[in-house]
């Protein structure tokens, strides 16, 4: 169906893909715990659209301590596609989730990330260095261009947050009911203009 | 209907919140289809907790109330309420606080592993001491084997790469760009075809010109090597390139190393979650234990309030018929003791209403008995007097107080003595009652004679003793009012005197008075000296003394004779005014003192004018004794009992001998020497022929006569003949 819209596929490719960040709730502070966006756009491929982001994180105490022995810490990446629309919902153009694990591997001395997506894993020897590549999302692919009806607007939005069902049992349930390990960001949104 | 609905409420919420611990306590036993439940478990187990603690809060509340407002059964619901909950509540704070001493010892003893963890240090420093000499000597070997690289062309590149790495014995050797850009590389497996590509603060670290090695680990395929080193320029100098060599781990020792890894991993793991754990199994006791207490006492007063509910009503029930409101009837209330006793209750409420018609129904016969002896009382004509067992007054009727001219009300509880003591008129009526009660002879009979406010009166008494006990005995005393029937009798028997008098000595007068007038006519003028003077002193007495006797008869004549009444209106005060002013002299004064506007009576102006001439002449005669004075009042009266005009006759002269007073209106009753006696009894005939009423009294300084004439009624006119009916009035005069 992509044949339909090459105009529209043009226009995709020469204007500008602005990217709006709509902060809600206020820039995260530095000590809080939690993920905060330091820049993410919308890169348009040859027939899919994708998502680089780099995102902050702060752990806590209450994470890092969990890290260090060795409990993996899984990243959630939310991210759902909508056409708004003026009288109803927005309809839900793509819907996904992607999770990426860290985890200390004592032996090696090193922190290993693990993309669930891709299998791929690597390795870091420092944590700020693992956190970072840990929070960082290249390529991620968002929808196929042919999805996307031309002159129409799309809001793309998308946040991480520390799956705490990925935790150990044990350690699950006080993680739901301590707020240091509720550890999300906002819904930032990139919008998609026709 | 509504505790048994409520309860199967309760009985499922308690089986839905036994359910739902359950599930909490299999969560919190680490399995993995309730593990996923857990936190949603914790959360509906909460709201559980907020909307007990807010049941509890409402009931808490509606409590105090009712015991503010002291309601019926909220005292005891208190106590009960109390007990039960401490009852719930030691029993399983001890049973808590053990628990979670047990839980914090016992799993701190658990993983009171510093044995295993030292050993499990060692063997992971053991391990990463192995592999460091391991890396140390592989990192001098790729080092050696990058001098070769010096002056090689990017061309050759491959395949002197190739050579090094067999005699390595590397997995991959990679030639690159310090930027990372490979330049040319050698692999193993030829499968591999992108070489690992190293991070950036790997990179980082070889510009600054410091050689990098480190164990990898390479998902399932276990550990691997890696070495990174700087190749030297051609010239000697680093060209900025930069040597990758991958080596493999030996199987054996791979396996051995991940299981170092796994146990020591394992082993931090849990000793780390050690304490989530405990504080896991202490919320989730604490909440079941939280939920169970909250539950019991929420139930508490459920149960404290069902308990109560009977004592309430029974509490309820009992004011309600203290109050008086017999019969009331409770819910039942079970087949237990307390349904007993409201059904005990129920049947005393009942039986106890039953009591109350049946006295009532009972009271009100005695009622309507009582008002028919009343009635049947207040319509005799005699007098009821009713005494208890110690002679004081009970009851009495209507007819008694007439009869006694007072209220007998005042003397209700008093004995007759005091009655006689107080009224010294009816003294010889209580000595008589009282003299008859203390001979104790049952029924007794007596005439008295006693002084009222409407004059003389003669009481016909008869006694009874009445039956009963002590509280209820005594006697009863019927009088009548016999006055006016004596009075008559006497007055038939005066007429009577009358008629015979006129009949028996009234026919010899005549030939009397012929026979002395013949005798002195036809012997005087032959008789002379004394015989002649004899003679004519005897005939002339005859003759006088039989011209009185004629008069006499004639008056008693009259007196016997039926009136023949011309009833018309008459002015009193006129008939007054023109006899009075016959009567003026210069000896006498007559004074009147008239009432203006005196309505006018129906009479007969004969006959009221004798009146007035009769009673005037015997006044004067009394006046005469006195100082002469006279007068003569009219004035109109309408006390309630008469309406009527009153005639009062004042003099001042010695007044009325008690022994005149007794007979004063009687015939033959004179204080003169000369009257035929009967000028006040004929007063008296006249004003009872008019149905007026007459009195004499005496006064400190003379006599009080006192007349009454009733105005007719609607125009009727006195009843003529007049009867025995009351004509008495004033002082002692009858």
């Amino acid at each position: 169906m992509s044949w339909q819209f090459p105009v529209a596929l043009r226009r995709w490719l020469f204007l500008p893909l602005t990217l709006v960040l709509v902060s809600l709730g206020g820039s995260a502070w530095a000590d809080t715990p939690g993920f905060s966006l330091v820049n993410g756009n919308i890169r348009t491929g040859t027939d899919l659209l994708y998502l680089d982001a780099r995102f902050d994180v702060e752990l806590g105490a209450d994470a890092r301590d969990a890290l260090e022995n060795g409990v993996p810490l899984t990243m959630e990446l939310q991210v759902r596609v909508l056409r708004p629309r003026r009288w109803w919902w927005d309809a839900e153009v793509a819907e996904f989730s992607q999770r990426q694990e860290l985890r200390y591997h004592a032996l090696s001395r090193r922190y290993v990330i693990h993309n669930r997506a891709t299998g791929d894993r690597r390795t870091f020897f420092r944590r700020d260095v693992a956190l970072a590549a840990w929070t960082t999302l290249d390529t991620v692919p968002l929808v196929r261009r042919s999805q996307l009806e031309a002159s129409q607007t799309y809001s793309v939005e998308a946040r991480v947050r520390l799956d705490l069902d990925a935790l150990p049992h044990p350690l699950r349930t006080v993680a739901y009911v301590n707020p240091n390990w509720r550890l999300v960001s906002e819904w930032y949104t990139w919008q998609l203009e026709g | 209907m509504r505790l048994p609905r409520e309860g199967a409420v309760r009985l499922a919420l308690c089986a839905l919140l036994l359910v739902s611990l359950y599930l909490l306590s299999a969560a919190t036993q680490n399995t993995e289809v309730f593990g996923r439940l857990h936190p949603w478990l914790l959360f509906f187990n909460s709201i559980c907790l907020a909307g007990l603690l807010g049941l509890i809060a409402w009931n808490l509340t509606r409590l105090v109330l009712q015991r503010r407002r002291d309601q019926p059964g909220s005292r005891i619901t208190v106590r009960l309420v109390t007990m039960f909950v401490v009852l719930a509540l030691v029993p399983v704070s001890v049973v808590y606080y053990f628990s979670v001493q047990f839980l914090h010892q016992g799993i701190d003893s658990w993983f009171d592993t510093r044995m295993e963890q030292r050993v499990l240090e060692d063997a992971l420093n053991l391990s990463q001491a192995s592999f460091d000499v391991r890396m140390r000597e592989l990192l001098r070997r790729t080092e050696r084997a990058a001098v070769n690289v010096h002056g090689m062309s990017d061309a050759v590149a491959p395949i002197r790469l190739g050579e090094m790495r067999e005699q390595l014995g590397a997995t991959e050797l990679t030639l690159m760009a310090s930027s990372g850009r490979i330049i040319a590389t050698s692999a193993q497996e030829p499968s591999a075809m992108l070489p690992h590509r190293p991070e950036e603060d790997i990179l980082l670290q070889l510009r600054q010109g410091r050689p990098y090695v480190g164990l990898d680990p390479v998902g399932d395929a276990g550990l691997q090597i890696r070495v990174l080193v700087l190749a030297p320029g051609s010239d000697g100098m680093p060209d900025q390139r930069l040597l990758q060599g991958l080596f493999p781990v030996s199987p054996r020792v791979n396996a051995l190393a991940d299981e170092v890894q796994q146990a020591y991993a394992r082993h931090q793991e849990v000793g780390y979650l050690a304490r989530p754990l405990q504080e896991t199994f202490t919320l989730t006791l604490s909440l079941v234990l939280l939920l169970s207490v909250l539950f019991a006492v929420w139930s508490a007063f459920f149960a404290a309030r069902k308990l109560v509910e009977p004592i309430r009503q029974l509490a309820e029930g009992t004011r309600a018929v203290a109050a008086g409101e017999y019969g009331t009837q409770l819910p039942p209330a079970g087949r237990d003791e307390l349904g007993f006793l409201v059904r005990s209750f129920n049947d005393m409420s009942l039986r106890v209403a039953q009591a109350r018609d049946a006295a009532s129904s009972s009271q009100a016969q005695v009622e309507n008995q009582r008002a028919y002896l009343e009635t049947v009382l207040g319509r005799l004509s005699s007098g009821v007097v009713a005494l208890d067992r110690g002679g004081r007054l009970r009851t009495w009727n209507r007819a008694a107080d007439q009869i006694l001219g007072l209220s007998l009300t005042e003397f209700t509880g008093e004995s007759l003595s005091a009655l006689g003591r107080r009224q010294t008129g009816l003294l010889a009526f209580s000595e008589l009652v009282q003299r008859r009660l203390n001979e104790n002879v049952g029924e007794w009979r007596e005439q008295v004679t006693v002084t009222v406010p409407g004059g003389r009166l003669v009481l016909m008494c008869s006694g009874a003793s009445l039956p009963g006990a002590i509280g209820t005995g005594g006697h009863v005393i019927v009088f009548d009012d016999v006055t006016t029937l004596i009075q008559a009798q006497r007055d038939a028997a005066w007429a009577e005197v009358a008629r015979r008098l006129a009949h028996e000595i009234k026919n010899p007068l005549t030939p009397i008075q012929l026979s002395a007038e013949r005798m002195r006519h036809k012997c005087l003028p032959v008789l002379e000296g004394r015989e002649r003077d004899l003679l004519d002193r005897g005939t002339h007495t005859i003759i006088e003394q039989v011209e009185a006797m004629k008069t006499m008869v004639n008056a008693f004549s009259e007196y016997a004779q039926p009136p023949h009444l011309q009833l018309v209106p008459v002015d009193l005060n006129a008939l007054v005014r023109q006899v009075a002013e016959l009567y003026r002299s210069d000896d006498m004064s007559v004074s009147l003192k008239l009432a203006e506007g005196l309505p006018k009576l129906r009479g007969d102006p004969g006959r009221l004018r004798q009146l007035l001439h009769n009673l005037l002449k015997n006044a004067l005669e009394a006046a005469a004794g006195g100082d002469g004075r006279l007068e003569l009042i009219t004035s109109t009266v309408d006390d309630g009992h008469f309406r009527g005009v009153q005639l009062q006759v004042r003099d001042y002269g010695p007044g009325f001998s008690e022994e005149v007073l007794a007979h004063l209106f009687e015939p033959y009753v004179t204080t003169k020497s000369r009257g035929t006696g009967l000028g006040m009894a004929i007063v008296k005939k006249i004003v009872e022929e008019h149905s007026g009423q007459i009195g004499a009294e005496n006064l400190a300084d003379g006599a009080l006569v006192k007349l009454r004439f009733p105005l007719p009624v609607n125009g009727s006119s006195p009843s003529v003949p007049l009867s025995a009916q009351g004509a008495r009035l004033g002082g002692n005069g009858t």
